[in-house]
């Protein structure tokens, strides 16, 4: 499996739908039509990773958004964004 | 014979007295759906997937074979051809029509297909949705009872702006709700012969136009004795939207499934989403009818 570390460039797939259900995120894979939820500060995430963006940048976006210490938001962010890489949802940009 | 349901013009080889006769005007214009008595192929699509032993699915076609009964072929959304086996009675294949089949053509023309029912509440509507057998069609009976408005019974059809379409004015009850109904069955038409399930006729909507979705009730039942409202929220609202959608696995070979849930999200964004659950023993459906609309109230 990819693995990635703050610095690496990662992107949404692009061949996924997703829908907003009343403020979580519900995608669907339209290839295999499999379908995941987000939720919490995941949809934010979601939105940020539109456009190519690092686990750092992330980082420093979500620590100014949200109540979280950086250290735990970076550390949090990898292992999110490496979870969402292993489903097929995210990849390297 | 030319009928209207879901906004639709139909005309139709074969007489379909559950739906309202169209306007005499609409006899002018093109229909939007055409029910014909024809040939259907009799081993399913050459184009398509098989999703089951009787179900073949494609983009723009689908076909659902009912043994002993008639072979359906549902096309671009505007189509209904049907191929009824020898000796078979007009209302069984009416079950079947008015069910999968027409079901199928809303899903090919874009709309959410929901297994429920529709009551008018004010200017806008409630859809209650739930398993065979949580009472559904006994909660629309009770509303009919109080005065209420139905829209539609069985399949709700939603359109892009999360409407109910008016469908077509009767409920399907079984014998003992019936009963339970004080409604005589004698005078009711069976679904089909062999079945102890009735149409019970409404009076024509007094409005035939859509109505936004204000509030959807998953109606269900558990072995305690009271009744539950649960609102649900977030991601938990997909779940029960998909799984009350009607006949979904049809969605698998449509090539829809990116449109439906971007639907879903739609409805989910607007309505009032709550799982009710009465107890399994001793049905109380003034009461029941009392809780929702109370709910409704508390929600508007």
């Amino acid at each position: 499996m990819t693995t990635i570390d703050p610095t690496t460039p990662i992107i949404r797939n692009s061949d996924l739908v997703a829908a907003d259900m009343d403020g979580d995120l519900v995608m669907m894979s339209i290839e295999e039509g499999e379908y995941y939820g987000i939720s919490g500060v995941g949809p934010r995430i979601w939105e940020l990773l539109e456009r190519p963006v690092t686990v750092d940048e992330l980082a420093v976006t979500i620590c100014g958004e949200f109540a979280v210490d950086e250290p735990t938001c970076r550390s949090d962010l990898l292992h999110f964004t490496q979870e969402l890489i292993g489903l097929g949802l995210v990849q390297l940009a | 014979m030319i009928y209207t349901c879901y906004g639709l013009t139909f005309v139709s080889d074969l007489a379909l007295p559950e739906l309202l006769a169209a306007a005499a005007s609409a006899a002018r214009s093109e229909p939007d759906v055409q029910i014909r008595l024809g040939q259907v192929p009799t081993e399913g699509l050459t184009d398509g997937r098989q999703r089951g032993p009787f179900l073949w699915v494609s983009p723009r076609a689908l076909w659902l074979r009912v043994p002993r009964i008639a072979r359906f072929l549902v096309s671009d959304g505007n189509l209904i051809t049907i191929a009824p086996e020898p000796g078979v009675d007009e209302d069984s294949i009416r079950v079947f029509l008015l069910g999968s089949a027409l079901g199928a053509l809303l899903f090919q023309r874009g709309l959410l297909v929901l297994h429920g029912n529709a009551i008018r509440i004010g200017e806008q509507c409630m859809v209650c949705v739930g398993a065979s057998g949580a009472g559904k069609s006994t909660l629309a009976a009770g509303f009919l009872r109080r005065g209420y408005e139905i829209l539609g019974d069985d399949v709700i059809a939603v359109d892009a702006d999360c409407r109910a379409l008016p469908g077509f004015p009767r409920i399907k009850l079984w014998q003992d709700t019936a009963q339970r109904l004080h409604i005589d069955t004698a005078q009711l038409r069976r679904i089909r012969p062999a079945l102890a399930k009735f149409n019970y006729p409404l009076a024509s909507p007094v409005i035939g136009v859509p109505l936004p979705i204000r509030w959807v009730y998953i109606l269900g039942s558990h072995p305690l004795p009271d009744t539950r409202c649960e609102p649900i929220h977030g991601l938990e609202r997909f779940t029960p939207l998909r799984n009350n959608t009607y006949r979904v696995r049809f969605l698998e070979g449509m090539a829809l499934k990116r449109e439906h849930l971007q639907l879903c999200g739609k409805l989910a964004g607007r309505i009032h989403l709550t799982r009710i659950t009465r107890p399994e023993r001793g049905f109380e459906l003034d009461a029941l009818v009392d809780r929702i609309l109370a709910d409704l109230a508390a929600h508007p």
